[in-house]
C-alpha cells in the first residue's frame, strides 16, 4: 500500500512541482504588486511634493511681499505673518521629506540617483538664505522693517530659481517615476507571462497525463477483452453473492450451452446443467471455497467437478457433453471476496477415453477370438468363414443393386439382418467372440431401420461401413487360421465329423448361460457311428443347431430363482438329439425344460406391440405360434447379444425350407419346449 | 474366398456423408433439385467406376487417398442448361466435375482438418485416366440418382492420424 503511494507521489511529481512554481509565482507576483503600487504611491507623493515646492515658495515670497506692504501701511500684519510661517513650514517640511525619500533607507524606499540629488542639493542651497532670512520674522509679532525687506529681498531674487528647480525636480521625478513604472510593468509582465507558461505547461502535462492514463487503461480493457474474447476456456468470477461476473469470456455460453448474462446467479444454471447430486455438491464446495480456512490443496481434492457430465436434456441444450469446472480463490485483504472460475470442455478427452476402453476391450476381445481359433477345427472355421464371406459378398451385391425404393430399402435390410444375425450365431458356436461381437453391432444398426418405413439410400452408407469391419473381422481370424493350418498340416487326421460340432455346442450353451446368469446343463446324443451325411446337409446342421441351442438358453430356460419357485431344479437341461430313422431320414431336436411357450405371452406381447384386442383375442393358438417364427418379433421387450432381434426362428425357418426339412415345434407351458427338424434322405 | 482388405481403420461414415451431402447440396443449388443417394457398397473390382467425365482430389495428410465424383453427360448436359450455358463442349461438362471435386475438397477440408493437403481437381472423361489413389483400404460406392440419371461418389480414404 505505501509502495503504491510513493508510486503515486512519483508518477505525479512532475506535475505537483509544476503546480508549486505556478502558486509561487503567482503569489510573486501579488507581492510584486503591492511592491509596485507602493513605489508608485511613493513616487506620485514625491512628485507632488516637489511641485508643491513651487507653490510654497511662491506662496512664501507673496506673503514676504504682503508683510512688507501691510508693515509700510501701518496695517495688520497677523494673517500675512500667519501665511508666512505655514509657507515656510510647508517648504520645509516637504523638503525634508525630499530629502529623507533621496537618502533611499528603509524596505520600501528606493535611492533618488544623483541627478535628482543634485537639484535636491541646490534647491538646499536656494531654500537656505531665505529659509534663514524668513526665521527670525516667524518668531516675531513684530518683525522690523529691515528683517523683512531683507527678507523680501532673498525671496525675490531667489524665487524664479526656486520654482525653476522645483519645476525641474518635479520632472525629474516625474522622468524617474516613468522608467522605474516601465521596468515594474516589464517585471510583471515577465513574471505573468512565466506563469501563464507554467500554467499552459500544467494543462499540457495534466491533459497528456490524463490521455496516457485513458490510453493505458484502454488498453489494458482491450487486453483484458482480446483474452476473454480468445480463450478457449470459459472464464469468470463468482461474486460472494453467488453471481457471475460481469465480464467472463466468449466461449463460456456455448461451453454452457445456454444464454448468459453478467450479474447471472450461477446455480440456476448448474441447475439447469447437472444432475440434482452434482448440483447439491457444487453448492456445497462453493460455499467451502469462500472459507479462506481451508487449504487450497485440499479444495482442490474436494473439487466434485472436476470432471462433470452434462444433462442432455433430450437433445435441447448444445455444447459439450462433459466439462471440468477448475475454482481459484481470489483473497483480498486476508478474505476471498470472489472465486475465480475456469470451465473447460473435455467432451473430446472423455471421448477418447471411452474409446480408448472400448479399444482395448476391443483388442483383449480380438486376442481372446482369435486364440479361440486354436481351439476350433480348422474345417469348421474355414467353412464357417467361407460362409461369412458368402454372405457378406452377397450382402454388398445387394447393396449395390438395390432400386430406390422404400420397400426394396426395407426387404433389403431383412436380408442383411438374416446373413449378419446367421454369421453372429455361428460365430459364437466357434468362439469368435470379437466376430460375434461385430456382428451383434452390426445388429444394434439395423434392428432401428426394420422399424422405419422411410428409409433412403443415405441410410445404407453406415451398413456398408458396418459390412467393411465385419468382412475385415474374418479376414483377421482366416489369417491366423492360415497359420494353424500349417502347424497342424501333419497333425490333422481323420476325426469324427460330430466330435467339434458337440463341442461347440457346449462351448456355446455354457457361453450363454453365463452371460444371461442362468444355470445349464447340456446333454449331447449324436449318434456313435457317424451317418453318411452329405456336405449339405451337415452345413446346415452347423447352421441351425447354434440357433437353436441359442434359442433355448436365452428364451426356454429361466433365471434360477424364477426355476426354484416354479419348483424346478436351479440348473436347467438342453438336450440336443441328433437320431436317424430306418428310412434314411435324420432328426434332430433341441429340448429345454424351460418355461415353454404361453400363447398368453405371445397375446400380450402382441398387444404391446400395437395389435388390435379383437385381432389378437381371435388368433388361434397355431397362429399365434407362427408368430415367433415372423421377422422382428421377440418375446423380449428388450434385446441383448443372444435374443430380442426376433430373427432366430425367422432364420431358422428359412434355413430348414432351404434344407427341405421340416420344423415342428412343441411345448407345455412352465414344462419343455422342443424344436424338431426332420430332414429328409438325399435322393 | 477374396482377400478382403480393411475399408477405414477410424474412418467413420459421417465423414463420407459429408461428402454425399455435398453433391446432393451441389446439385439442389445449381439446378434446384437435390441428388439423391441410392445406396452405397464397398467396391469389390480393382478399378473405380468411371463415366463420360470425372473430376477427382487426391488427399494427403491425417487423411489419405482420394475422392472421386464421375457422371454421365446427360446428367452435366442438363446442369449446364440448368446453369443458362450455351455452350455444351467437353471442356463446359469436365468444368462442372471439375467444380463439384473443387467442392468437396472445401468439405474436405473444412470437415477432415485444415491440415489436409489436397490437390487441385485432375479431371477427365472416359478416355482419360484417374489418378493412382495413394490409400490402401477398399472404396466405398456411393451411388445417385438425379432424374433418370445415374452418378457415383468413390471415397477411398485411409486414416492415418
Amino acid at each position: 500500500m505505501e509502495k503504491r503511494t510513493h508510486g503515486w507521489l512519483g508518477k505525479y511529481k512532475e506535475l505537483l512541482a509544476a503546480i508549486t512554481l505556478f502558486l509561487v509565482l503567482d503569489l510573486g507576483v501579488l507581492v510584486f504588486n503591492t511592491f509596485t503600487s507602493h513605489l508608485i504611491e511613493r513616487d506620485t507623493a514625491l512628485i507632488n511634493t516637489a511641485g508643491e515646492l513651487r507653490v510654497y515658495s511662491q506662496q512664501l515670497t507673496k506673503s514676504l511681499l504682503t508683510l512688507r506692504q501691510e508693515m509700510q501701511a501701518s496695517e495688520p500684519i497677523q494673517s500675512s505673518l500667519a501665511e508666512l510661517g505655514e509657507a515656510h513650514a510647508a517648504f520645509t517640511s516637504a523638503l525634508g521629506q525630499l530629502r529623507q525619500a533621496g537618502q533611499g533607507s528603509g524596505l520600501w524606499r528606493a535611492p533618488m540617483d544623483s541627478s535628482g540629488q543634485e537639484l535636491l542639493t541646490q534647491l538646499d542651497d536656494y531654500w537656505g538664505p531665505i529659509g534663514e532670512a524668513a526665521a527670525p520674522l516667524l518668531d516675531n509679532q513684530h518683525p522690523a522693517a529691515m528683517d523683512v525687506d531683507g527678507a523680501v529681498t532673498k525671496a525675490v531674487s531667489r524665487n524664479v530659481r526656486l520654482m525653476q528647480l522645483a519645476d525641474d525636480l518635479t520632472r525629474h521625478l516625474e522622468e524617474q517615476a516613468v522608467s522605474r513604472a516601465a521596468w515594474l510593468r516589464y517585471i510583471q509582465v515577465g513574471a505573468i507571462l512565466l506563469a501563464t507558461l507554467n500554467f499552459i505547461f500544467i494543462v499540457f502535462k495534466f491533459i497528456r497525463r490524463l490521455l496516457e492514463s485513458d490510453r493505458q487503461a484502454e488498453s489494458a480493457r482491450r487486453e483484458t477483452r482480446d483474452i476473454l474474447d480468445t480463450v478457449r476456456e470459459g472464464l469468470f468470477l463468482l461474486g460472494r453473492d453467488g453471481r457471475i461476473g460481469r465480464q467472463f469470456s466468449r466461449s463460456l455460453p456455448s461451453l454452457f450451452g445456454l444464454p448468459l448474462q453478467g450479474g447471472q446467479p450461477l446455480e440456476p444454471l448448474l441447475q439447469e446443467l447437472l444432475e440434482e447430486e452434482q448440483h447439491e455438491a457444487a453448492r456445497d464446495y462453493m460455499d467451502l471455497l469462500f472459507n479462506r480456512k481451508v487449504k487450497p490443496a485440499l479444495l482442490e481434492e474436494l473439487n466434485p467437478l472436476r470432471e462433470v457430465a452434462l444433462k442432455t436434456q433430450e437433445g435441447r441444450r448444445k455444447g459439450p457433453s462433459h466439462l471440468a469446472f477448475e475454482f481459484t480463490q481470489v483473497q483480498e485483504n486476508g478474505e476471498v471476496s470472489a472465486l475465480l472460475v475456469t470451465v473447460t470442455d473435455i467432451s473430446r478427452q472423455m471421448q477418447l477415453a471411452r474409446e480408448l476402453a472400448v479399444t482395448e476391450a476391443r483388442a483383449g476381445s480380438e486376442v481372446e477370438s482369435l486364440l479361440a481359433v486354436l481351439d476350433q477345427d480348422p474345417e469348421q472355421v474355414r467353412d464357417f468363414l467361407q460362409a461369412g464371406d458368402t454372405r457378406l459378398n452377397l450382402v454388398n451385391q445387394a447393396l449395390q443393386d438395390v432400386k430406390p425404393d422404400t420397400r426394396a430399402y426395407a426387404e433389403l435390410i431383412n436380408q442383411v439382418f438374416r446373413g449378419v444375425h446367421s454369421i453372429k450365431g455361428e460365430a459364437g458356436a466357434l468362439g469368435l467372440m470379437d466376430i460375434s461381437a461385430q456382428a451383434h453391432q452390426f445388429e444394434d444398426l439395423l434392428t432401428p431401420l426394420r422399424r422405419r418405413h422411410d428409409l433412403t439410400g443415405d441410410d445404407l452408407i453406415p451398413i456398408a461401413f458396418q459390412v467393411g469391419e465385419l468382412r475385415e473381422k474374418l479376414a483377421r481370424v482366416q489369417t491366423v487360421l492360415a497359420r494353424v493350418n500349417r502347424q497342424r498340416q501333419t497333425e490333422v487326421g481323420a476325426s469324427h465329423p460330430f466330435a467339434e460340432l458337440k463341442k461347440q455346442i457346449e462351448h456355446l450353451a455354457l457361453k450363454v448361460a453365463e452371460d444371461l446368469n442362468k444355470k445349464v446343463r447340456i446333454e449331447v446324443d449324436f449318434p456313435s457311428q457317424a451317418p453318411d451325411l452329405d456336405e449339405r446337409l451337415l452345413r446346415n446342421l452347423r447352421e441351425m443347431l447354434p440357433q437353436l441351442v441359442r434359442n433355448a438358453v436365452a428364451h426356454g430356460i429361466e433365471a434360477e430363482e424364477e426355476r426354484l419357485q416354479a419348483g424346478k431344479f436351479p440348473e436347467g437341461t438342453v438336450r440336443v438329439e441328433f437320431l436317424p430313422a430306418a428310412d434314411g431320414s435324420l432328426s434332430l431336436s433341441v429340448r429345454d425344460d424351460g418355461r415353454g411357450i404361453s400363447c398368453a405371452r405371445i397375446r400380450a406381447r402382441l398387444l404391446e406391440l400395437g395389435h388390435t384386442p379383437e385381432r389378437v383375442q381371435a388368433m388361434s393358438e397355431k397362429e399365434l405360434l407362427a408368430c415367433l417364427f415372423t421377422p422382428g418379433f421377440s418375446l423380449l421387450e428388450k434385446a441383448h447379444e443372444h435374443a430380442g432381434r426376433g430373427v432366430g426362428l425367422d432364420l431358422i425357418r428359412d434355413m430348414a425350407a432351404r434344407a427341405g426339412a421340416r420344423l415342428r415345434l412343441s411345448t407345455l407351458p412352465n414344462t419343455y419346449t422342443q424344436f424338431t427338424l426332420q430332414f429328409q434322405p438325399a435322393p | 474366398m477374396t482377400a478382403p482388405t480393411p475399408i477405414k481403420k477410424a474412418l467413420k461414415p459421417a465423414d463420407v456423408e459429408v461428402f454425399a451431402e455435398t453433391i446432393g447440396h451441389y446439385f439442389e443449388r445449381i439446378t434446384g433439385e437435390k441428388a439423391l443417394v441410392r445406396t452405397a457398397y464397398l467396391l469389390e473390382t480393382e478399378a473405380p467406376p468411371q463415366d463420360d467425365f470425372n473430376g477427382m482430389i487426391i488427399v494427403h495428410g491425417s487423411y489419405q487417398g482420394s475422392v472421386c465424383f464421375a457422371a454421365p453427360r446427360g446428367l452435366l448436359t442438363h446442369v449446364l442448361m440448368r446453369m443458362g450455358q450455351q455452350e455444351y463442349s467437353d471442356a463446359d461438362h469436365l468444368d462442372i466435375v471439375g467444380e463439384i471435386a473443387n467442392t468437396l475438397a472445401g468439405r474436405a477440408r473444412r470437415v477432415l482438418g485444415e491440415g489436409l493437403e489436397i490437390t487441385p481437381p485432375h479431371t477427365y472423361t472416359r478416355a482419360g485416366r484417374a489418378l493412382p489413389s495413394p490409400a490402401s483400404g477398399t472404396p466405398l460406392v456411393i451411388p445417385f440418382t438425379w432424374q433418370i440419371y445415374a452418378a457415383v461418389l468413390v471415397v477411398h480414404l485411409d486414416v492415418l492420424g
